[in-house]
């Protein structure tokens, strides 16, 4: 049966730049203000997305195998053949109104629109204006943000290939910049909601994969040079035997504790600091009733202190 | 009179100015139809929502320090909603969209309090959903998750007219101030209060509140919740 759920995910990007903003020179998402990193749930998805294609399956928004792009109409076309190869039937996709057999079979055939939803075009009839039909995730994550003040660093690049060759001039490599952190520890707040997921055929499968997407899809799929020194620290759900409890945002119960007299900017690594989380401890102990069970997985590099979870029906997830 | 009184609490929260075009700004509280939805989601309810939340009286204000945070998003270009476009494939790519957020004030959730009044047990249920929501409370987009705290049930009256102090948002054209204190900031917008199933305003209100959502002294003419000797102005949705 699916849960009603929070998730709370940590990963640490250390010399990388996590989530590039594209208005300001791809430079790290940063809240300023508070000096704390930013990372967008469509980054996060994006890693898990990436993970079912290395898996061989079929995702909603990609590009293709070979890393082409491929025409709109031909996609579609591939899409109706599968179906109509599969089931027997015409896909009725230019009707203004979904088919809803064609959609049953879409939404089994893509995990990540049962996880994270979609938009889809309705073609239109003739001349007439198409439409768009909207899925609403189940699974939802709140912006993650890091759980200190860090600072971003600039360095310049050389490229080897020449900028502008016209007239021979520019035989050179160009020159850009390349914006990191030194080090965040990055957390996400989810909530899976079974209602949607109902409605969307989402399986406990399914979250079984986003789980392994979340901790072995970043270590696989943040590989290229802005991404690479991502690791997962810290993954907790907690399912609740109803609706949802007011636990607040469980990142609220946490603080990373610099050692020897760091400042939080400083840190590093992980073997820096320790993260402190008695407060979501005590959180959590206040809806015990109403929790079904918790699932864990802590990186043993870690140093944890304060996670008191005796008595709750805890499952190690493993990896 | 039935009131029903919580605090609605999340990390960032993004209510659309729903004119805006190239630039997604916010609304310093939800809008009327906002809270009407989540209301609804509260209850678990789907687009009927509308006709079973129709009647009530909605008021909201802000409670702590707030502030804006800007973000570009990288969205999708849909002109007509085909295929390609919805793969990133339009001819002149994607858009990027600078968006704004409200967020507390050095690490603190942002913060709202709610009022509803109307059909007690109505209230009743509004109260146990909030308490254990069926589908996730959300502060705007469904990212923005939130939460409900201190829900309870207490007792108000409605008013025609009011004058004294006064919280909550009030409609321009019924509106006089008079004696502001300093340092007061009224925030004056026109705010969606009916939605077409497709999320196009059907009705909407010019309203002013206090941008910080401390009390004033009004001089009202319409409808007010009267709740402790103070005047809530309010929306009826």
């Amino acid at each position: 049966m699916l849960p009603n759920a929070e998730i709370l995910y940590l990963y640490e990007a250390k010399d990388t730049n996590p989530n590039g903003d594209p208005d300001a020179e791809n430079r790290p998402r940063m809240d300023y203000v508070g000096r704390r990193l930013l990372v967008s749930d469509v980054r996060l998805k994006r890693y898990v997305r990436d993970y079912l294609l290395a898996r061989g399956e079929d995702v909603w928004v990609r590009s293709r195998e070979d890393g082409s792009r491929t025409d709109a109409d031909g996609r579609l076309e591939e899409l109706k053949k599968e179906y109509q190869k599969e089931t027997g039937k015409e896909a009725g996709a230019k009707k203004k109104d979904l088919d809803p057999e064609f959609l049953s079979w879409y939404l089994r055939r893509l995990r990540d629109v049962r996880l994270f939803g979609a938009v889809l075009p309705i073609k239109a009839e003739g001349e007439g204006k198409g439409g768009t039909g909207q899925f609403v995730g189940p699974v939802q994550f709140d912006w993650g943000y890091s759980l200190h003040p860090v600072e971003v660093y600039t360095a310049t690049i050389s490229s080897v290939f020449a900028g502008r060759t016209e007239g021979g001039k520019g035989e050179h490599g160009t020159f850009g910049k390349d914006h990191r952190v030194h080090y965040a520890l990055i957390a996400f707040w989810g909530r899976i909601s079974r209602r949607r997921g109902e409605a969307l055929g989402l399986t406990p499968e399914d979250l079984e994969v986003l789980e392994k997407g979340l901790l072995e899809g970043l270590l696989e799929g943040a590989t290229t040079r802005s991404k690479v020194g991502q690791t997962p620290r810290l993954y907790l759900r907690v399912d609740w035997r109803e609706g949802f409890r007011p636990l607040g945002d469980p990142r609220d119960g946490l603080r990373v504790l610099p050692e020897g007299g760091k400042a939080p900017e400083a840190i590093r690594s992980v073997g820096e600091y320790r993260l402190e989380a008695s407060a979501l401890s005590e959180s959590l102990s206040r809806f015990k009733e109403s929790i079904a069970r918790v699932r864990l997985w802590v990186h043993p590099d870690l140093k944890v202190e304060g996670l008191s979870l005796e008595g709750f029906p805890v499952e190690e997830v493993k990896v | 009179m039935k009131v029903l009184r919580f605090l609605l609490k999340g990390k960032r929260a993004h209510f659309r100015r729903f004119y805006t075009n190239s630039s997604a700004l916010t609304y310093p509280v939800p809008p009327p139809a906002t809270l009407k939805g989540l209301l609804g989601a509260a209850l678990g309810l789907g687009p009927e929502y509308a006709r079973r939340l129709s009647g009530l009286y909605l008021s909201v204000r802000p409670l702590g320090a707030q502030r804006h945070l800007f973000q570009t998003v990288n969205y999708l270009f849909l002109k007509e909603g085909k295929l390609e476009e919805l793969r990133g494939l339009y001819k002149e790519g994607r858009t990027q969209i600078p968006l704004q957020f409200l967020v507390g004030e050095a690490g603190s959730p942002v913060a709202f309090e709610v009022y509803a009044a109307g059909d007690g047990g109505l209230l009743e249920e509004l109260k146990g959903a909030l308490e254990a929501p069926l589908y996730p409370l959300a502060l705007g987009p469904a990212y923005a998750l939130a939460w409900a705290e201190e829900v309870a049930l207490g007792e108000g009256r409605l008013e025609e007219g009011w004058e004294g102090p006064g919280l909550g948002w009030w409609r321009v054209e019924d509106l006089s101030l008079k004696e502001v204190p300093l340092g007061t900031r009224i925030y004056r917008d026109r705010f969606p209060v009916d939605l077409a199933p497709d999320r196009t305003p059907t009705r909407v209100e010019e309203l002013a509140l206090e941008a910080r959502g401390e009390p004033i002294p009004v001089a009202y003419r319409g409808r007010v919740l009267v709740v402790d000797g103070v005047g809530v102005g309010v929306v009826q949705v």
